[in-house]
């Protein structure tokens, strides 16, 4: 919440209070709670001066409106303020609760519950805690009101991700169309093509039903003279046949024939116009930071990337060229119809809106049975998948019967859901059959009645004909009704995918970022960091390592250490405090130069598709295959990469080869020697491997990281002997640093570590 | 051994025994009283003597299944390591167990949906409208990932974007209306 958000009634209120409590300094943070100490919805607001904490409550209970709108507050309901002086505060603290959290503070030394609150409110009280928790250390400090807008202002619903200011409700959809639409600016002219031949082919198929029955039953059968001495075949009604055969057969051919031009056209467009779009979201997807993909499921992301791209399109392929040619169908009939009979197609067309609402309500009814069977076979895919990779367990624990009484109960429920679609299936088959003939019916009986009452104006076939045109317009009035579902569901795919074209890049090049050789000296100032607001994962780090200095860091699982190199290769960005490379910070280095200056080699080793040269020189792809054999060599995987029979051409995952751990590390390790970092980032790099292999990859960093700037991670702290210097973090504090027999002697927690895996674990197996 | 090395040794046994036991809380051993800041505050008599915690958290080890047994109570000054373990409610006193539940409805709040009044999906995000014990609640939930979950049964819980919960309590009770507007999600 920013100062000037603060509704003016309460400001009001505030200011005659702080007025008699003789307090005239200015507002510090201000912050606002949705629940009450006993959790009823409640709205609050807490006012910081230099003086004072001022709390309000609403004596109004209120309404949960997304992210903390509530129903706003008026003069009336703002009851009288708490006012804690900041001189009888101590220790104030944000706690988390399952949902939303707390603010309690010490007030005359005794722990005080202050302000309750949900998860709408955690950011902006972690905020309001950071600036009083600052202030009552002495510092000047107002708390920053940099925080974005969470809410859309139109109509007050949170923003699904907070970093992007887009409102899936108020997006207009009519801009994502016209956008999709730009993708098939390249194929204008086979697009218009395209929607020629549909045309042409709604036409032939318009044509039909009049070839077949008036013409058919009327003038030729009933040898109507006007019609053939007209094209000069007086009485020749066999050759009028003849020829009627033909148009027919010709206009058939015909709408053959157009169908697969479209057909053509449509299969050459569609996958290029697919392709543009799902390189443009892979673009994007390189483009963003790391923060992005921790944040979303790669399974989703996989879903965006193939599923929807093709489901933007499916629409304007098979849907959009479609609705034109059965608008056109539809007035056509409809035309052909009044001109026939105007009074039978009145009736007709009364007919149809019937038609067009079972259609709309039954199809979504066979959708909703179709997911759920999907559902329910996932379900049981899962089971499957569940058991067949936990088949080592499930025999040792000898629980077979139980997976079998599991599996039967997801696929009982798959068997429910195949008599559900089997049933919806029938009734949606049976309706869709009324609902189609009894019009019919209809129209046939008055249409039969009226040949009967009109004593021959109105013939057999021109009632076919009328008949023929009816069933035609039910294609379009099916196609209609469903026109809009996939219109939506189209447009909801093409916002999932340019949110993702959109998102911005946390972590952004500055404009004038520097290119520049660096040599590896690193300093952090006061650097605090967390992934999500009051869970601080490192906090006020400070450290300097020179040019080709190698620094341990050690810590439990946990304590921040991975996420401080992170810092330092940016792939996130300090919340406070700065990091220099070489004098400069490192937000004003161009990408280039810090990607090329950092290489990091971790626990998790990722091997891309494609041979093991390939993956060594990822980082260098020109590199050549004397480089990478030295770096192989180096990396301790030369010898193991010869023993394959297809050597450094090896393509991974083939013939049933897979590289074990240690290889895999030493492939990586291979790699980053090849980019030759100025700075080599160690985490975790020998954790997963034996002994053995260790002291071989222990040997090759060794090698790797002479003369150059190291920080290097373990657990074990024999990994870490050559370190000139070592720092210890404990719950993203930094509390001990030195040169391995400085922090000895200190006696600290560097010390009992030591003791505790040399000594101590040494000596109890032989105990 | 040095004699430091052997304190490190026992104090390290100590912390491993620590970590692997449960120590049961009684009312023999632990009796509770609230603080006038609205906290809950322990005092527990232990073989090795008194102790007075002036703050504690109660965490539930089964908060869905089970949430009247098996509560932990943790120190929150030494990053909430639990002190004990209570395994029945129900051993002690009324006003303790008032006292208790207080707290732990404090901890595990989370508006209960009595009503759904609609749910609407639009672009990967359902908006809800729902009724709850609170009152009104109008929440939105994305839908990547799994933010609507069973529980148990047909108990469901459902996670909006603040990280705020809501719960139904049971899909079967729900009106023929409400089981059709969920039916797409769950």
């Amino acid at each position: 919440m920013r100062q000037q958000d603060l509704p003016s009634a309460v400001r009001t209120a505030w200011q005659s209070c702080a007025a008699g409590q003789e307090d005239n300094t200015p507002i510090r943070a201000v912050a606002q709670g949705d629940l009450s100490l006993d959790h009823s919805l409640q709205k609050s607001y807490l006012i910081l001066t230099d003086r004072a904490i001022y709390h309000a409550a609403s004596v109004r209970a209120g309404e949960w409106n997304g992210t903390g709108r509530m129903t706003a507050v008026v003069e009336d309901e703002v009851s009288s303020f708490a006012v804690y002086p900041l001189d009888r505060i101590t220790d104030p603290a944000v706690d988390n609760e399952v949902i939303g959290g707390l603010l309690r503070f010490k007030l005359d030394g005794k722990e005080r519950a202050i302000c309750r609150f949900s998860g709408a409110c955690m950011r902006d009280m972690t905020r309001f805690h950071r600036c009083l928790d600052r202030l009552l250390q002495g510092e000047d400090t107002v708390a920053p009101e940099e925080e974005p807008e969470r809410c859309c202002p139109k109509c007050g619903r949170p923003y699904p991700d907070p970093h992007r200011a887009v409102c899936p409700h108020c997006v207009e959809k009519g801009s994502v169309f016209t956008r999709v639409l730009s993708y098939f600016k390249p194929y204008r002219a086979r697009v218009a093509v395209m929607l020629l031949f549909i045309m042409l082919s709604a036409v032939c198929q318009a044509v039909l039903p009049y070839l077949n029955g008036s013409l058919f039953y009327d003038k030729v059968l009933g040898r109507d003279e006007a019609l053939a001495s007209s094209l000069g075949l007086g009485g020749r009604f066999g050759l009028l046949l003849l020829l009627l055969t033909m148009t027919y057969a010709l206009v058939r051919v015909l709408n053959g024939v157009f169908g697969i031009f479209h057909g053509r056209i449509s299969a050459y467009i569609v996958p290029g116009v697919v392709r543009a779009l799902r390189n443009t979201v892979y673009e994007a997807l390189q483009r963003l930071s790391i923060g992005f993909y921790t944040r979303r499921q790669t399974g989703g992301l996989m879903q965006r990337v193939i599923r929807d791209t093709e489901e933007v399109f499916t629409f304007f392929i098979d849907v959009l060229p479609f609705a034109l040619s059965n608008i056109l169908t539809f007035l056509f009939a409809a035309v052909i119809m009044f001109t026939a009979n105007w009074k039978l197609a009145i009736l007709s067309l009364c007919l149809l809106p019937p038609l067009f609402i079972a259609f709309y309500r039954l199809v979504p009814m066979m959708w909703r049975a179709f997911s759920a069977r999907a559902r329910a076979r996932r379900r049981v895919t899962s089971n499957l998948n569940d058991n067949f990779v936990g088949a080592r367990v499930v025999k040792a624990f000898g629980q077979e019967e139980s997976e079998i009484a599991r599996f039967d109960q997801s696929s009982d429920s798959l068997r429910r859901a195949e008599i559900q679609v089997a049933q919806q299936q029938s009734i949606n088959a049976i309706s869709f059959e009324l609902a189609r003939e009894l019009p019919t019916v209809l129209v046939w009986g008055v249409g039969a009645y009226m040949i009967l009452a009109s004593g021959g104006s109105f013939r057999y076939g021109e009632l076919l004909t009328f008949v023929n045109y009816l069933t035609m317009m039910q294609g379009p009035m099916r196609f209609l009704s469903l026109l809009f579902r996939r219109w939506s569901q189209s447009m909801s795919a093409a916002q999932r995918v340019f949110e993702i074209v959109d998102a911005p890049a946390e972590i952004t090049e500055s404009p004038n970022a520097v290119d520049r050789k660096l040599r590896g000296e690193i300093t952090v100032r006061d650097v605090s960091f967390s992934y999500e607001p009051n869970k601080p994962v490192l906090k006020h780090i400070s450290f300097h390592v020179t040019s080709g200095e190698t620094l341990g860091i050690v810590g439990r699982s946990g304590a921040g250490k991975s996420t401080l190199v992170n810092l330092i290769s940016r792939l996130y960005d300090v919340e406070e405090g700065a990091i220099e490379l070489d004098g400069a910070d490192v937000r004003q280095l161009s990408f280039a130069s810090l990607r090329s200056t950092v290489a990091m080699v971790s626990q998790e080793t990722y091997i891309f598709m494609g041979t093991i040269a390939e993956n060594i020189a990822y980082a260098r792809p020109d590199a050549t295959h004397e480089e990478i054999l030295q770096a192989a060599a180096q990396a301790g995987a030369h010898r193991f990469i010869c023993r394959l029979p297809d050597g450094y051409d090896t393509v991974i995952g083939t013939g049933g080869r897979q590289l074990s751990g240690g290889e895999r590390q030493r492939l990586s390790i291979a790699r980053a020697i090849l980019a030759d970092p100025d700075i080599l980032v160690l985490d975790e790099a020998t954790a997963s491997v034996d002994t053995e292999t260790e002291r071989a990859i222990q040997t090759s960093l060794a090698r790797l990281s002479q003369g150059r700037t190291t920080l290097s991670i373990a657990h074990r702290l024999s990994t870490l002997r050559d370190a000139d210097r070592l720092i210890v973090l404990e719950n993203g504090e930094m509390v001990e640093s030195g040169t391995h027999a400085e922090l000895l002697a200190k006696q600290g927690v560097y010390y009992k570590l030591y003791e505790l895996q040399t000594k101590a674990l040494a000596t109890r197996g032989l105990e | 051994m040095d004699q430091y090395t052997t304190d490190i040794l026992e104090q390290e046994q100590k912390a491993v025994e620590e970590m692997i036991t449960i120590r049961p809380l009684t009312p023999q051993n632990a009796a509770f009283t609230g603080t006038e800041g609205g906290f809950l505050a322990m005092r527990y008599t232990g073989d090795d003597g008194v102790r007075q915690y002036n703050r504690v958290n109660l965490h539930r080890c089964f908060p869905f299944s089970d949430p009247e047994h098996d509560i932990a109570v943790c120190d929150p000054t030494d990053n909430n390591r639990e002190i004990g373990l209570i395994h029945s409610l129900s051993d002690f006193s009324e006003d303790t167990v008032r006292l208790l539940m207080q707290q732990l409805e404090l901890r595990y709040y989370h508006p209960i949906i009595k009503r759904v009044i609609s749910v609407r999906e639009e672009m990967g995000c359902t908006y809800w409208d729902t009724e709850t014990d609170h009152g009104l609640c109008r929440f939105t939930v994305s839908m990547g990932g799994t933010h609507i979950y069973s529980i148990g049964g047909d108990r469901y819980m459902i996670e909006d974007l603040d990280g705020n919960r809501f719960e139904i309590p049971s899909l079967g009770k729900l009106t023929a209306r409400e089981r059709r507007l969920l039916d797409v999600f769950i």
